[in-house]
This record gives C-alpha cells, sequence and structure tokens, in this order.
C-alpha cells in the first residue's frame, strides 16, 4: 500500500465502502478533492460520501480518459463524451449530481450538454412526462385549451 | 400521492443551479417553450432571460421587396417574419439601423422602432422627421447606457444640399424624445457603421472630407454617458510611413473588436487580414487572427468586408459587397483556408446583414402612446393598428401615403378604370344570363 501512495495515489471510498486507487492527477480533476488535498486536510483515505461505488467508478473512468488523452485529437475525446454521457436518465442524474458535488467542471459540461440536447425540440408534455414524472392523466386532466396553446409550434 | 407515482430521480430533483445550466444550453426556441413546462421551470427562465443570448445574424433586403432571414451558429437559414402586420407602401424607405442587447433599431420612413424579431415584437420609440426628405445618407447605431437605463440612436446624416443641413451628427434620447446635434472630427460621409462593444458604439471614419473609399480609416468609439466620440487604439499600420489603414469592415468575433485589412495596400490585390483586439483599449493586443487569400473576390471587395459572427466549427462569417450590386455572406474556415456561400445576391443593391443577439428581451416601454394622444404620432402606427374602414378615413389626412399608393399601382401595371370597368361588365354579363 505505501508503496503506491510514493507514486502519488490517491485512496477514495465511496459511500458504500468500496475503495479506489486512483492517481493523485486525476482525482484532482475534482475541485473538491483538489482543494482537500492542497490544504492537506486529506489523509491517504478520501471519502466521497453521497457518491456510490458504481457513480465513482464511471466518475473515475471519465477523469482517466480526460488526463490521459490530454495530448490526443480533441474530437476522439468528443465521441468519448458523447458515449460516456449517453445513458439512461436515471444514471445521468446520479451523475450530475455527483459532477456537482465533486465539482468536476468538464464532466458536468459534458452531462448538461446531453440533457440539453434531450430536452430540445421536445413538446412541453413530452419534457413533462419524460423528466418530470408527470403521469398522462395528469396532463389529460389539466388545462386542455392552454396546453394546446403551449405546444403551438413556434415557427 | 402524486409525489410516491413520480419516478425516484427527476430532472426537477437536481440543484437549481445545474437545471437553469441545463436549460441555457438550450436553443431559444426550446427555451421559449420550456417556460410552459411548469412553474419552477416559468421564474427560473424568466429570471435569467437576460443572460439567453445566442448570436445570429439577420440578412434584410429592402429593395422593393423587403425580405428578413436569419443565420444562426450552426449557419442554418431561416426567414423572419416582417415586424409589420399590413403590407408597408411599396417605396417606403426601411432599414436597420442598429443593434444591441438582443433588439434591433428598425427605420420606416421617418420612424423608429425596437424590434426584437423572436418575440415578434416592435415598439415605436422616436421619430426624426427630417427622415421623411428624401435623399439623406445615413449611418446610425444603437447604443445602452446602463448607468440611466435608456438607449440612444446615434445617425450621421448627410445631404447634398446644404439646405437640408448638409453633414451632421444627431443624437436621439429614447426617454426625452430630444434630438441633440454632436460635433464629429471626421468627415460623416465616410462613416461606416460598426458594433456595440463594452456598452460603446464603435464606427469607422475618415479624416478626407469627400468620401473616397481608399481614404485611411480611424476606429472611433461613442460613449452613450458622455454623449462623446473618442478614437480607438489602432493596430501599427501595414505600410510604416503611411498614416494608417484602409479598413475594409469592422465586427466583433468572440466579444473582440475586429477589422479587415488588406494584407498589401500598394496593389490591392491578394489578401485580406483578420485583426482582432484581444484586449479592449489596449494598443498592443491587436493580432492577426488568419488571412483570407483564395477567393478572386477579395480583390473587388473594397466596400465592405465585415466579419459578423463565428460558427459552432470555428468558422468565421463574413458578409462581403463587391462592386455595387453584389452581396456575399460567406463562412470562412481559417484552418485551411476554404470558404463556402451561405446567402448570395447578385442582383440587389440593398443586400445588408447585421449581427444581433437571439434573446427573450421585450423592447422597454417609452410611452410613444403620450405623444400619439397628442396627434405626433405618424400615420404608420395607426395605419399599422387600424381596421381597413379606419384606414380608408386616414388617408384623407396623409398625402403621403396616398401618393404612394398611386405608385404601387403603377407598380404593378395595374389601371384602377380598367380594372372597374372589367368588374362592370362582368355583372352585366351576369344579369343577362339571369333573365
Amino acid at each position: 500500500m505505501s508503496s503506491s501512495l510514493e507514486k502519488n495515489m490517491l485512496i477514495l471510498r465511496s459511500s458504500d465502502g468500496e475503495e479506489f486507487i486512483v492517481p493523485e492527477v486525476v482525482a484532482v480533476m475534482s475541485k473538491a478533492i483538489k482543494n482537500m488535498v492542497e490544504d492537506e486536510c486529506a489523509s491517504n483515505t478520501i471519502p466521497v460520501p453521497n457518491v456510490d461505488a458504481n457513480i465513482l467508478a464511471m466518475v473515475i473512468e471519465f477523469c482517466k480518459k480526460h488526463d490521459e488523452s490530454e495530448a490526443e485529437a480533441a474530437s476522439d475525446l468528443k465521441t468519448f463524451d458523447s458515449e460516456f454521457v449517453n445513458r439512461g436518465q436515471e444514471a445521468l442524474y446520479d451523475l450530475i449530481t455527483a459532477a456537482n458535488f465533486r465539482d468536476v467542471k468538464e464532466l458536468l459540461d459534458a452531462l448538461c450538454q446531453n440533457v440539453a440536447e434531450m430536452i430540445k425540440g421536445k413538446s412541453v408534455h413530452h419534457i413533462r412526462i419524460q423528466f418530470l414524472g408527470y403521469q398522462l392523466f395528469e396532463i389529460l386532466t389539466s388545462n386542455f385549451i392552454w396546453n394546446i396553446w403551449c405546444d403551438r409550434d413556434f415557427d | 400521492m402524486k409525489k410516491e407515482n413520480r419516478a425516484k430521480t427527476e430532472l426537477n430533483d437536481l440543484p437549481q443551479e445545474i437545471l437553469i445550466n441545463i436549460l441555457l444550453r438550450l436553443p431559444i426556441k426550446s427555451l421559449v417553450r420550456s417556460i410552459c413546462v411548469s412553474k419552477q421551470w416559468r421564474s427560473l427562465i424568466q429570471d435569467h432571460a437576460k443572460t439567453a443570448r445566442r448570436p445570429k445574424i439577420l440578412v434584410y433586403k429592402t429593395h422593393l421587396k423587403f425580405s428578413f432571414q436569419s443565420i444562426d451558429q450552426q449557419c442554418r437559414v431561416e426567414s423572419v417574419r416582417k415586424p409589420w402586420k399590413k403590407m408597408l407602401p411599396l417605396l417606403a424607405e426601411i432599414a436597420i439601423m442598429g443593434s444591441c442587447n438582443g433588439l434591433l433599431l428598425l427605420r420606416i420612413e421617418s420612424d423608429l422602432f425596437l424590434w426584437n424579431p423572436l418575440k415578434r415584437c416592435s415598439k415605436k420609440v422616436l421619430a426624426y422627421h427630417r427622415l421623411g426628405d428624401a435623399g439623406y445618407d445615413v449611418v446610425s447605431g444603437l447604443c445602452f447606457d446602463s448607468l440611466r437605463n435608456e438607449y440612444k440612436a446615434v445617425m450621421a446624416l448627410a445631404h447634398e444640399s446644404p439646405d437640408y443641413g448638409g453633414e451632421f451628427m444627431v443624437i436621439g434620447s429614447f426617454r426625452s424624445k430630444i434630438w441633440t446635434y454632436v460635433q464629429f472630427p471626421y468627415s460623416i460621409r465616410t462613416v461606416k457603421p460598426g458594433p456595440v462593444l463594452n456598452e460603446h458604439l464603435h464606427w469607422l471614419a475618415s479624416k478626407e472630407s469627400w468620401g473616397h473609399f481608399l481614404s485611411t480609416h480611424q476606429i472611433v468609439s461613442f460613449d452613450p454617458r458622455s454623449n462623446k466620440f473618442k478614437k480607438v487604439p489602432m493596430p501599427q499600420p501595414k505600410e510604416e510611413d503611411g498614416d494608417g489603414d484602409i479598413i475594409l469592415g469592422l465586427g466583433a468575433l468572440d466579444g473582440c473588436l475586429c477589422m479587415t485589412r488588406f494584407n498589401n495596400p500598394r496593389n490591392f490585390e491578394g489578401n485580406v487580414e483578420v485583426l482582432a483586439m484581444k484586449e479592449y483599449d489596449m494598443k498592443s493586443s491587436w493580432t492577426v487572427m488568419f488571412t483570407i487569400s483564395n477567393s478572386a473576390r477579395v480583390f473587388r471587395s473594397y466596400h465592405g468586408f465585415v466579419p459578423l459572427c463565428s460558427t459552432k466549427n470555428n468558422e468565421v462569417i463574413m458578409n462581403l459587397c463587391v462592386g455595387v450590386d453584389e452581396g456575399y455572406v460567406t463562412a470562412y474556415n481559417p484552418k485551411d483556408n476554404s470558404n463556402r456561400d451561405i446567402l448570395v445576391a447578385t442582383d440587389n443593391y440593398d443586400f445588408n446583414a447585421i449581427m444581433y443577439e437571439e434573446s427573450l428581451v421585450t423592447p422597454p416601454d417609452y410611452n410613444w402612446e403620450e405623444e400619439e394622444l397628442r396627434g405626433e404620432a405618424t400615420y404608420f402606427e395607426k395605419y399599422r393598428s387600424g381596421s381597413v374602414g379606419k384606414r380608408k378615413r386616414m388617408r384623407n389626412g396623409f398625402w403621403r401615403y396616398l401618393e404612394l399608393e398611386e405608385e404601387e399601382y403603377e407598380m404593378f401595371g395595374l389601371d384602377l378604370e380598367m380594372v372597374s370597368k372589367e368588374l362592370a361588365s362582368e355583372l352585366e354579363e351576369l344579369e343577362l344570363e339571369e333573365e
């Protein structure tokens, strides 16, 4: 364990107790962790509450890729980003919360852009059902005329 | 009860700053639609309406057939609805006079309107009665004074006859509705319009009195707070012994003031340079962004070569005026020096393009209605809002409109008497058949 720490490795512990060994350069892509490391208030193991192992693994994967491919072509990174953020909504929101909490700017940008792409061009009903968890009957019973007005095309 | 039905995580559970981060990435049209989604979204969007801006280009032709088109950052061309509801007189003088804070200043005859093309609302804000007299060359701009929270229109007017005032510069305040004359140390005929940056309006001007297009230019900025013009620091001239450059166009790219000039000013051939002032008001921060060399048009484009806007894939959209009646809106790619035309007009004298910001801003209210009640508003305001009968009654008092209407008939090749005779004979035939 001590040998790995000499090479600037950090241990991140997720909310459900799983531990990840990450190089420091990758870990400090998160501003929150960077601040902890700079203030030297971090021991070898950094707890990452609110983020479970599954999501933390994804975040680390993203950060690693971005750290490695700094010299690589930007287009490669873009395709990786678009594939990475192409997930189900629930995972997406968990990722956003994690990225926001840990302050990983690149990840947050990519995720928000993805959600915006999903919302883009959708009708009001569609947005309500897909993103706000409205049920169909709620929409049908709400003000019908108003809804038609909302959905008119802006062209 | 409702909460239990819904999915565990949804968009509204995210922190507000994330939600607004997502919403502000939407295209403006989707954003407008999202206002109706829920109360929370509506208040969020309305709070941030001022920050939601997308650069766009408005291309307009005003010669005989009015048309407005917009180009967005993906180079998509859309037609824009006209700001007036009914047909205008065919020969009405119409121009876009400036853009600022997401609003456009529109001139119809001697009236000035603030117009937001997305919200489709236009409001009459000012009138300058001299503009109704034909023959003025007008260069103008719109700027905003954030200290007094007021818009101002700046116009450089030139008329061939000294009876009409010759050359002069006026500034109109939207709040007080008063036009004031200001001193302008350069020749007014040489003024070319430019963008608004840092609340300053930028223009090109030249010392030489009779606007020769090959004279050297100076960039001047107008400060709406002090109502004064001042020089903007210029880059090192291309010709070392010369007193300046011949500037082809002034624009703004990514928040920096930009200009275009010939790379080799002695023989006007070949390349055009695009320069940007990276830090405002810093002489040393002028840097050459890229050079355009492959276009044969460049040689003839001394009437205007204006950088408008940068696109999503790092191209730069330029407006070229070649000769007197050819206009192009072209996207240049600085990486491989290629270009592609977005819009072309080869037979139009009034082909123009201006950068503006698509936004949710509403034109502020400047209480023109008061003046209308006092009978000072001109025909257009009433003409636009009236019914047919009301308009007929209006005609008697407005000779200018009547005159134009007659001209319109001539333009369409219609003879009123002929039309009425034809109608009468048709009616007679119908009556005969019935008998």
